[in-house]
């Protein structure tokens, strides 16, 4: 395949006319457009699409939008538990864990039992 | 109208005789390479010469200083494969056409040649410069990975697709 391909693309070349144009061309042209030409050639290589790049930003947004979230969570969670010395639950709502009734009612039970 | 600095500039480029000398060098030197690449990318003799015309502007605009032969090559390469894609990514709608070898100045009169120049320029246009650079320039994988800015791995896939899709356009 290789020397088929090499003989075909051989035939392919600048004609003498094309390249006398070609100097011509060249010579003539303007120089001092240096500056432009440096421009464009500085942004030549035009950020091409990443599928790998895209992935590690979905990735990493996803990572940081589950940290907000938890913490988030935790924050309120924190508030919302009467036994955490954060909570802002007033303690008359405070629950004894299980029996369903205010600490206060349990305390004054307590007192009745150990009397009898 | 340019000013007189300006004209003192352009005139002190244009009388020196290196760059004088060395300009007509390189456009015989390179001038081929360039005008396949491009049209192994871009499929139209008319946007060819654009391209080759708009790499040696950027040469002699820039004068670029080169390590070795193979670094020159490879840059004229690079910016010819650049100028190509902007072409192609800028006019993409309007300007893309099939290959047409009766659009060539010069006619293919061997019949296998212009066959297997068609059939080359039939596949996809990432497929087209891997083969040329492959075959043509006798690039290896990893020194055209390195001038189409892609992973090895990359280039050997689209290698592999290339070389079975061209076997089967030739053999059918």
């Amino acid at each position: 395949m290789r020397k088929e391909i090499k003989h075909a693309y051989d035939q392919l070349h600048v004609s003498d006319d094309m390249t006398e144009r070609l100097k011509q061309k060249l010579y003539h042209m303007d120089l001092n457009e240096e500056d432009t030409i440096t421009e464009i050639f500085d942004v030549e290589e035009a950020p091409r699409f990443s599928f790998g790049k895209y992935l590690g930003f979905v990735a990493a947004g996803a990572v940081l939008g589950l940290f907000i979230s938890v913490s988030t969570w935790g924050i309120l969670e924190q508030h919302k538990n009467p036994l955490n010395p954060k909570s802002t639950v007033p303690t008359e709502y405070a629950y004894d864990a299980g029996s369903g009734e205010t600490t206060e009612e349990t305390t004054e039970e307590t007192a009745i039992l150990k009397e009898d | 109208m340019l000013s007189l600095q300006e004209t003192e500039k352009s005139d002190m480029i244009r009388n020196r005789p290196e760059i004088q000398m060395s300009s007509f060098t390189i456009i015989d030197k390179y001038k081929d390479m360039i005008y396949r690449t491009a049209l192994t990318l871009v499929t139209n003799h008319a946007d060819a010469e654009d391209i080759l015309q708009e790499v040696f502007f950027k040469y002699f605009c820039l004068h670029p200083v080169f390590q070795s032969d193979a670094h020159e090559k490879a840059w004229f390469l690079r910016v010819t494969i650049n100028e190509g894609k902007n072409l192609l990514r800028s006019a993409w709608k309007c300007r893309r056409t099939d290959f047409d070898l009766d659009a060539l100045p010069q006619p293919i009169t061997n019949e296998q040649d212009s066959e297997v120049l068609q059939a080359v320029m039939s596949l996809p246009e990432k497929y087209r410069i891997v083969i040329y650079l492959y075959y043509y320039e006798n690039y290896s994988v990893k020194e055209i990975a390195d001038i189409t800015a892609q992973s090895e791995s990359a280039v050997s896939q689209q290698m592999t697709r290339a070389r079975r899709k061209l076997r089967k356009k030739l053999e059918g």
